[in-house]
């Protein structure tokens, strides 16, 4: 599945978690979700749009955007087959800095487009 | 009441070939009318059909088939088809038994490609029919 391939590819630089409820971990840490979206031909679906969010969380924004750049490498270097989905190309689409009151961590929300041949 | 048909049942096949990648098919016939007028018919036109005329649309993503899919037509095919104008049987329609179907002979008019910085390159081909359909079931 497309969204363990990006945890794990993401794990290699931070920890990572998908977005499933609240997170309880420890800063630095990655939340990801992933929709996917079937190309339809008349034959049959020839591959998948994956759109990903991967938000790196942390108390320090510098720490934050050192760890952006990190994801950043590993995501757009996937290739080949990743825990059983074959990745096809990796589009790097925007990504956002915020602060969140609540839990007095700065955020990047970083999206991809991610196109595989398989779920 | 009838069926309505789902739009991935109907596709076209020209010889023993489908277009990879096709996602929309469109298929267009009218008659020929043929306009007349004598002093009889006391100024009201008179129109007789003298044929009928048939054109395809197909749009696909911009594919390369494997080694193994000689069942299909890729972008190099259709790009060679379609300069040279290329002609082939065809049979427009559903593949089930019972399923209504077009069929005659088309010709390859043009192809045209789109690709974008960002999404997965798509051709529109353009045929036309030549001669006269045959109007069939499957099966039948």
């Amino acid at each position: 599945m497309i969204l363990q391939a990006v945890i794990s590819t993401v794990k290699k630089v931070i920890d990572a978690y998908p977005i499933i409820g609240d997170i309880e971990a420890v800063t630095p840490f990655a939340a990801i979700d992933v929709k996917q979206k079937p190309f339809f031909t008349k034959n049959g679906i020839c591959g998948y749009s994956n759109t990903a969010e991967i938000i790196i969380v942390h108390q320090g924004l510098s720490v934050v955007m050192q760890k952006s750049e990190e994801v950043k490498t590993v995501v757009a270097a996937m290739a080949g087959t990743i825990d059983q989905t074959e990745i096809e190309n990796v589009r790097f689409i925007e990504e956002e800095q915020s602060f969140d009151e609540k839990s007095q961590c700065y955020i990047n929300l970083i999206q991809y487009q991610i196109n595989s041949k398989n779920q | 009441m009838g069926n309505k048909v789902l739009g991935y049942n109907i596709g076209l096949k020209l010889g023993t070939k489908k277009i990879l990648g096709t996602t929309q098919d469109n298929f267009k016939i009218e008659g020929v009318r043929k306009e007349s007028i004598m002093k009889a018919d006391a100024g009201i036109k008179q129109y007789d059909n003298d044929g009928s005329r048939a054109s395809f649309s197909v749009t696909a993503f911009v594919m390369k088939k494997a080694v193994a899919e000689a069942d299909v037509m890729d972008i190099q095919d259709i790009r060679q088809a379609c300069a040279q104008n290329s002609q082939a049987a065809f049979v427009y329609g559903g593949e089930a038994a019972g399923d209504y179907t077009v069929s005659g002979n088309a010709m390859f008019l043009s192809c045209a490609e789109t690709s974008d910085s960002e999404n997965y390159a798509t051709v529109t081909i353009e045929l036309e029919m030549i001669g006269d359909p045959v109007f069939g079931t499957v099966g039948a």
